[in-house]
C-alpha cells in the first residue's frame, strides 16, 4: 500500500513555484529520503502532506485520506518533527512531551523514559533555557513515543551533537524495523546514505530523481583509476563513454557513462597494472544533480532514469 | 555605529518600519486638539456658560480625577488643555512602548537578531543604532505634532503655546520609548517587555490620579511624568522645565537600556525567571488546558490592573459624592458628552475608560492568538490531530474567560473601595456596568479574529489601530459634531456609561452578535488558507 501518493501536486505562491507537478510514491515500510538544494520545495512538500498548506492544483493522498479534509484522523497516525522545532518558551521539557502526548492521544510511554534516557534530555529545564538541540530532542523524543505508522522528518537532526545523530539513527532503524513508514527530508547525506531505501531528489520545484540508492548508481557515472608501471598511458578521451580523462604521469583518471567494457578493453590492452573502480558517493550524485545549472528536467545527457 | 554603514542600515530599518505610525500618532494629537478647539468655540459662544461649565467640572473630583486638574476652563486654552493633555500623552505613550519593544526586542524573539549580529556590528551596535532610529522617528512625531499644531490651533491657542503643547505631547512617547528600551533588556519577550511597560504607565496614571485628588498631595505630581505634563501647563501657564524634564528623562532612559543591553545575553533578560521547574501538567491535557496555561499571565495582570482601577475610581468617588453633596450643578455639559456631574457619571466615565483599556487587552489576546501562528508554534498543534477550528475555539474561550475576570476585578474594586463610604451605586448596578464592559471588547476580539483569518501577518497593527482609532473617534466626537454614521463606526459609541445611564442592551446584543458573526467568519477563513508562520 502506498503511504504517499502525490499526483501533479503543485504549489505556487503569487509568482513563484514553489513545487511543480510532483508525482510520487512512498511505500507502507519505506524509509524514504527526500533530498534537494535550500528552496527547492521539499519544506513546501511537507507541509502539503501535513494539511497546513493547500495545493494549487494535482492530489494527494497520506494514509489513504486528503492532508487537508482528513487531517485529524490522518495525523492519529503520523508524527511529523520540524527543523527548528517551535516550543512553548515557559513550559519545561517534561511538561512539553506530556502535553504533545496528549494532544497526539496515543503515546509509549516505557518506550518514551527510554528516548529520554537515550537522547539524555533534562526534562526539569523550561524551553527557554535549552539550546536548540536540547529543543529539538523533545520533538523527536515526542514524534518517537508516539509509535506512528509514517513518521515525517523534515532536517531531524539540525542541532544534534554526532553522538545525538548516532542516537537518532538507531532510533530510525528501529522504527523501520516495527514496519513504520520514514519520510525523511535531510541534508546530512551521510544519514540518507546510511538509513534510506530509496531517495527523491528534487530541483526548484521539481522531481529530478527517484528510485533505489542503488539503482541511482547505477544510472550514474563510475570514477576509473589506472595506474600503469612501465608503459606510457594510453589516450583514453576517444572510448565511448569516457569523460573527464586526464593523465598524471602514469595514472589515468576519468568517469565513465553507461557500459564501462570499452574502456576496460582499452586500458587491459594497453597493460594496465591496476585499475580501481569507484562507484560515486550520494554526495557526488547530488552534486551532479545540483551543480549542472541548465538541466530542469531529469538527469544530465545519456544517464537512464533509474526506475 | 560600525565604520562600514551597517549601523546606518540599521537605524534606516527602524525608522522605516516605525515612521508611519509616528505620523498616524501625530496626526491624531493634530486632529484631537484642533477639533477640541473648534468644539468648543462652537459649543459654548457665550461666556456666561463657560463660566458655568467651568465651575461644575472644576468642582467634580471624579472629573478632575479623569483628565486632570482643569485651568481656566472659562477660555478655550484652558478647556483644550484639560480635555487633550493627557489623552494624547497615553496614545502616544502606547504607541511608543510598542514601537520600542518590537523593535529593541522583537527581532530577538523573531530570531531575526543573529541575521543582524552576523553583519560587521557589536551587539551594543545594533541597539545604539537601533535606539538612534526610534530617537529619529520621535523627533518626527514631535515635528510633525508642532507643525500641525502652529497651523490648525495657533490663532487660537498661541503660536508659541501651540507648539510647546506638540513639544510636550511628545515627551511622553519619548520616555515611553525610553522605558520600553529599559524593559526589553530586563524580560526575555517582547510580550513581557511591552507587559512591564505598560504596568509602568499603569503606575503613573494612578501617582497622577492620587495627585490630583486632594490639594494636599499635589506635590505628587513630580513622581510621575504626567504629573509633569500637569506642571508644564503648556496652554495655560507654560513652564518649559517640565517638558525638558520628560525629553531629559526619555534620553536617560534610552542610554541605561543602552548600558544595560551590554549585560546581558542574546534572547536573554537581566532579571531571569527559574529555568526549572516541577511539571504541572493538570492543564496541559488539550488545546483549551494549554490556551488557559498560556494566557495565566494576562490573566493576572489585567485582573491586577482592573482591579486596581477599581479601588482607586471607587476612593475618589466616595471624595466626590462628599464633595458634591448638596451641589446642584452641572445642566451645561449637555454638548459635551458628559450628561451628568454626579458620582454617578463619574463612575460611568470611568467604566467607559476601562472599556476602552478592556478592548486594548482584546485586541493584545487576538493578537497573542496570531502570534502562535507566527511563530510556527500553531504548527506544532495541528500536526496532531486538533482540528484548526477547535484550536481556535480554545483561544477565543480562554480570552473571553481573561476578559471576564478582567472586568470583575474592576467592578469588584469599585465596589470594596464603595463599600467604605456611600457611593450611591448599588452593588447589582455595578455588576450590570461590568458585563455592559464586555460587548465592545468581545467584539474587538471578534474582529481581530476576522483580521487573523483574512490578513494574519496584519493582525496585531489591525486590530490595536481599530481600537485607537474608535477611542480617538469618540474623543474627537465629545467635542465636535460628526455624522452619527461616523460616530457609529467607534465601538465605544454603543457602550452606555453605566451606571450613569442604563446600560443599552439592545445595542450590547448587536454588538456582541457582531462579535460571533467576525469570530466565526475569522474561524471560517483560517480554515480555508494556508498555515502561515511569519
Amino acid at each position: 500500500m502506498a503511504v504517499i501518493e502525490a499526483e501533479g501536486l503543485t504549489k505556487h505562491y503569487g509568482a513563484v513555484r514553489a513545487l511543480e507537478g510532483l508525482d510520487l510514491e512512498v511505500e507502507e515500510g519505506d524509509v524514504f529520503g527526500y533530498l534537494g538544494p535550500n528552496g527547492s520545495g521539499k519544506t513546501t512538500t511537507i507541509r502539503l502532506l501535513l494539511g497546513l498548506i493547500r495545493p494549487t492544483s494535482g492530489r494527494v493522498a497520506v494514509l489513504g485520506g486528503d492532508p487537508e479534509r482528513d487531517a485529524v484522523s490522518i495525523h492519529r497516525d503520523l508524527a511529523y518533527v520540524p527543523g527548528e522545532a517551535a516550543l512553548w518558551p515557559e513550559l519545561t521539557g517534561t511538561e512539553t512531551l506530556h502535553l504533545l502526548a496528549r494532544l497526539q492521544g496515543t503515546v509509549d510511554e516505557d518506550y518514551r523514559t527510554e528516548l529520554i534516557d537515550r537522547f539524555e534530555l533534562d526534562g526539569s529545564k523550561r524551553v527557554r533555557a535549552y539550546s536548540k538541540g536540547n529543543r529539538q530532542k523533545v520533538s523527536l523524543i515526542a514524534a518517537l513515543a508516539a509509535r506512528p505508522a509514517l513518521l515525517v522528518l523534515d532536517e531531524p537532526t539540525a542541532g544534534l551533537d554526532p553522538l545525538m545523530e548516532q542516537v537518532f539513527r538507531a532510533c530510525v532503524s528501529e522504527a523501520k524495523e516495527r514496519g513504520q513508514t520514514v519520510f525523511l527530508s535531510s541534508h546530512v547525506l551521510a544519514e540518507v546514505e546510511a538509513l534510506c531505501d530509496r531517495v527523491a531528489i528534487l530541483r526548484a520545484g521539481r522531481l529530478v530523481e527517484v528510485g533505489s540508492l542503488d539503482s541511482l548508481r547505477l544510472g550514474s557515472t563510475l570514477s576509473i583509476e589506472a595506474t600503469f608501471r612501465d608503459r606510457p598511458a594510453p589516450d583514453v578521451r576517444a572510448v565511448p563513454g569516457v569523460l573527464d580523462a586526464s593523465v598524471d604521469g602514469r595514472t589515468v583518471r576519468c568517469r565513465v557513462d553507461g557500459p564501462v567494457a570499452p574502456l576496460l578493453a582499452v586500458l587491459a590492452a594497453a597493460g594496465a597494472e591496476r585499475v580501481v573502480s569507484r562507484e560515486p558517493s550520494l554526495e557526488e550524485l547530488f552534486l551532479t544533480y545540483y551543480t549542472e545549472d541548465d538541466v530542469p528536467h531529469g538527469p544530465p545527457s545519456g544517464r537512464r532514469r533509474a526506475p | 555605529m560600525s565604520r562600514d554603514g551597517t549601523g546606518w542600515a540599521i537605524l534606516g530599518l527602524t525608522v522605516r518600519r516605525t515612521w508611519p505610525g509616528a505620523v498616524a500618532t501625530a496626526a491624531a494629537v493634530v486632529l484631537v486638539t484642533v477639533t477640541a478647539v473648534v468644539g468648543y468655540v462652537a459649543a459654548y459662544p457665550d461666556p456666561a456658560d463657560r463660566v458655568v461649565l467651568a465651575a461644575s467640572i472644576g468642582s467634580n473630583p471624579g472629573m478632575v480625577a479623569l483628565f486632570g486638574e482643569p485651568r481656566a476652563l472659562e477660555t478655550v486654552a484652558g478647556f483644550t488643555e484639560w480635555r487633550v493633555l493627557l489623552v494624547l500623552a497615553l496614545v502616544g505613550g502606547v504607541w511608543a512602548l510598542f514601537a520600542a519593544t518590537r523593535t529593541m526586542r522583537g527581532e530577538e524573539d523573531a530570531g531575526r537578531a543573529e541575521i543582524l549580529l552576523a553583519a560587521p556590528i557589536s551587539r551594543a551596535g545594533v541597539a545604539r543604532a537601533t535606539a538612534a532610529g526610534l530617537a529619529v522617528v520621535l523627533g518626527l512625531l514631535t515635528a510633525v505634532a508642532v507643525g500641525g499644531l502652529v497651523v490648525g490651533a495657533g490663532r487660537e491657542l498661541g503660536t508659541d503655546r501651540a507648539a510647546l503643547l506638540g513639544v510636550a505631547v511628545g515627551g511622553i512617547p519619548a520616555i515611553m520609548a525610553g522605558v520600553g528600551a529599559v524593559c526589553s533588556q530586563l524580560v526575555d519577550s517582547r510580550r513581557r517587555a511591552a507587559g512591564l511597560g505598560a504596568i509602568v504607565l499603569g503606575l503613573w496614571y494612578v501617582v497622577r490620579v492620587v495627585a490630583d485628588s486632594t490639594p494636599d498631595l499635589r506635590w505628587l505630581r513630580w513622581a510621575t511624568p504626567l504629573g509633569w505634563l500637569e506642571l508644564a501647563a503648556p496652554l495655560t501657564a507654560p513652564s518649559p522645565w517640565p517638558v525638558a524634564l520628560t525629553w531629559a528623562t526619555g534620553l536617560l532612559l534610552g542610554l541605561a537600556a543602552l548600558v544595560l543591553s551590554r549585560r546581558r545575553d542574546l534572547g536573554a533578560g537581566l532579571v531571569r525567571g527559574r529555568d526549572d521547574g516541577r511539571a504541572r501538567t493538570a492543564l496541559l491535557a488539550s488545546p483549551w488546558g494549554l490556551a488557559l496555561r498560556l494566557s495565566r499571565g494576562a490573566a493576572l495582570a489585567w485582573s491586577l490592573g482592573m482591579g486596581t482601577f477599581g479601588l482607586l475610581v471607587g476612593l475618589v468617588a466616595r471624595t466626590a459624592a462628599e464633595a458634591m453633596a448638596g451641589s446642584t450643578s452641572g445642566s451645561a455639559l449637555g454638548g459635551l458628552g458628559i450628561a451628568d456631574t454626579g458620582t454617578r457619571a463619574y463612575v460611568g466615565l470611568s467604566f467607559v475608560l476601562a472599556t476602552v483599556a478592556l478592548a486594548t487587552a482584546a485586541a493584545g489576546l487576538a493578537a497573542a492568538t496570531r502570534e502562535e501562528e507566527g511563530s510556527a508554534r500553531l504548527d506544532t498543534i495541528l500536526v496532531r490531530p486538533v482540528d484548526r477550528a477547535r484550536w481556535l475555539a480554545s483561544r477565543l474561550l480562554a480570552a473571553v474567560a481573561v476578559l471576564v475576570l478582567a472586568s470583575a476585578a474592576l467592578v469588584a474594586g469599585i465596589w470594596t473601595a464603595g463599600r467604605v463610604g456611600d457611593l450611591g451605586v448599588e452593588a447589582g448596578d455595578l455588576a450590570l456596568a461590568g458585563v455592559n464592559m464586555l460587548p465592545a471588547a468581545l467584539l474587538v476580539l471578534g474582529a481581530g479574529t476576522l483580521v487573523h483569518g483574512l490578513l494574519p501577518r496584519r493582525t496585531a497593527t489591525l486590530t490595536y489601530g481599530g481600537v485607537a482609532a474608535s477611542f480617538l473617534l469618540e474623543v474627537v466626537g465629545s467635542t465636535v459634531d460628526l455624522p452619527g454614521w461616523l460616530l457609529g463606526l467607534s465601538v465605544f459609541h454603543h457602550v452606555a456609561p453605566a451606571p450613569a445611564v442604563d446600560p443599552d442592551w439592545p445595542a450590547a446584543l448587536v454588538l456582541l452578535s457582531l462579535a460571533v458573526v467576525t469570530a466565526a467568519a475569522g474561524a471560517v477563513a483560517l480554515r480555508r488558507r494556508d498555515v502561515e508562520p511569519a
